[in-house]
């Protein structure tokens, strides 16, 4: 009969190789298993989103404006999931619009909406912004830049 | 030989007997384990329902098809027997239950964050909830399922925040205590701020750290050595003073970048403080009716002093 001690330590052993063998072989990640490794990459550039409710309609075929921010957390959306989403969009995955159409529907119901990608990386010393408007979202139609204006 | 002597010494403890306070703490700590457990599945659930597809599969969804856990709200059922299990597990009318949970907290974990972006929030929950199914399976002696469990979670808090340091330093190198990643760390949270509430500003803090790159470059080799040395914990002796420095670590991300990681917070308050000598100093003092219920038959009163002939602790 092994000691409680003996058995912990195996118990604790075996845990370990599995986390080990789960992380090694999922790129860091499998929950509750991670290696945590957000923030190791420092100093790179990153792209985040923010939506907006379209400005106004246009009529002389430019894309419409950004107009104001629309807060996502009253709607119990989180950012990172619409950024995940809008980069598979951006790389061609039109079932990821979908998902954000879905996500978004309460707003979209009252407005067309404006995905605004936002750049940021150091340059020298300070960080600099660049706002690139990357998807129009409407209920029913999903339109991405470089596409021509609708 | 040892320093790995001293480590199992330090992290089960099986020979230091059990006060009344300590059982009473373990069951306050296993409670809070499973009403956030429980808060967890079920936030997770009602987000992944206004999901159709798992568009990134993680976990066992890359090798099972957990699509069918977002039809018919699934995932709601998921989470209703996980908070049954989480009761039979606390109540302890099944050894089985808590294991059950934790696997079906996987499912549920991979339901929601299947949109190509994880979260950590609830790993180190998810971490105990692993040591609590593993003590209840693989021991008879409540004392030692309870020192279990916590040398568990104490071994699996110091690895992954140690692992976190690693992760920094293989990639990035000791420059990534540079201040000025820190700016561009703020600036892009900052965004996810102006994203979730419509409004982009900045606080005290934030403008004095994005105005002084010293000050920024302090902070991150604070917050880099306080993961570094999280496996001190291991040590009984260096337990409290690391814990502290990782709570701090915390409430420095959140003033700093906006991060909550309320969850570990509220883990590491429970794991870092002496709650069990503090009980113990609570019952003694002749306040003990109401912690009765909790303390085992055979575990002397603290206020009843210690059986004749014992070293003046409690007895095991």
């Amino acid at each position: 009969m092994t000691s409680p001690r003996s058995r912990s330590i195996s118990a604790l052993i075996a845990t370990l190789c599995v986390y080990g063998a789960l992380v090694a072989t999922h790129q860091g990640e499998f929950w509750p298993f991670s290696i945590y490794p957000m923030f190791s990459q420092a100093g790179h550039p990153w792209s985040r989103v923010v939506v907006h409710e379209v400005a106004a309609d246009t009529t002389d075929g430019s894309w419409p404006r950004p107009g104001r921010p629309l807060a996502l957390r009253p709607l119990g959306v989180k950012a990172n999931d619409v950024a995940a989403l809008t980069a598979a969009v951006m790389a061609g995955d039109l079932g990821s619009g979908r998902h954000l159409q879905r996500l978004l529907a309460a707003p979209l119901a009252q407005h067309d909406l404006l995905v605004v990608r936002i750049h940021g990386r150091l340059e020298a010393d300070t960080v600099a912004l660049i706002h690139e408007p990357v998807v129009l979202l409407r209920p029913d139609t999903l339109l991405r830049y470089p596409t021509p204006a609708p | 030989m040892r320093l790995l002597r001293s480590l199992w010494d330090n992290l089960f403890d099986y020979d230091r007997p059990e006060t009344p306070g300590e059982v009473v703490f373990f069951r306050l700590f296993e409670g809070f384990i499973a009403v956030f457990v429980v808060e967890q599945v079920w936030r997770w659930g009602l987000y992944a329902r206004r999901l159709d597809v798992l568009a990134v599969p993680h976990g066992l969804g890359q090798y099972v098809d957990l699509g069918w856990l977002l039809r018919h709200d699934l995932v709601l059922v998921n989470a209703a027997v996980i908070t049954v299990l989480m009761g039979l597990g606390l109540l302890r009318r099944s050894r089985y239950a808590y294991l059950a949970a934790f696997l079906l907290m996987h499912l549920q974990y991979v339901a929601r964050f299947s949109l190509g972006k994880v979260e950590h929030g609830a790993n180190l929950l998810g971490m105990t909830l692993l040591g609590l199914s593993l003590g209840l399976l693989l021991f008879d002696a409540p004392r030692v399922q309870r020192r279990f469990t916590l040398g568990f979670t104490y071994f699996f808090v110091g690895l992954g925040y140690a692992l976190a340091a690693c992760s920094k330093l293989v990639g990035t190198g000791l420059h990534w205590a540079d201040g000025r990643h820190l700016w561009l760390w703020i600036q892009e949270k900052s965004i996810d701020g102006w994203a979730q509430t419509g409004m982009l500003a900045y606080n005290a803090l934030q403008e004095l750290v994005l105005s002084a790159p010293g000050l920024a470059t302090l902070f991150l080799a604070l917050g880099l050595l306080a993961e570094a040395s999280a496996p001190l914990i291991w040590w009984r002796r260096y337990r409290m003073p690391v814990l502290l420095a990782l709570i701090g670590m915390h409430v420095g991300v959140y003033l700093i970048m906006g991060i909550q990681f309320r969850l570990f917070v509220l883990e590491l308050i429970l794991l870092a403080l002496p709650w069990a000598a503090w009980i113990d100093r609570w019952i003694a003092a002749g306040r003990s009716s109401v912690w009765s219920g909790f303390i085992p038959r055979g575990h002397p009163h603290p206020a009843e002093g210690s059986p004749p002939g014992s070293s003046g602790k409690p007895t095991p």
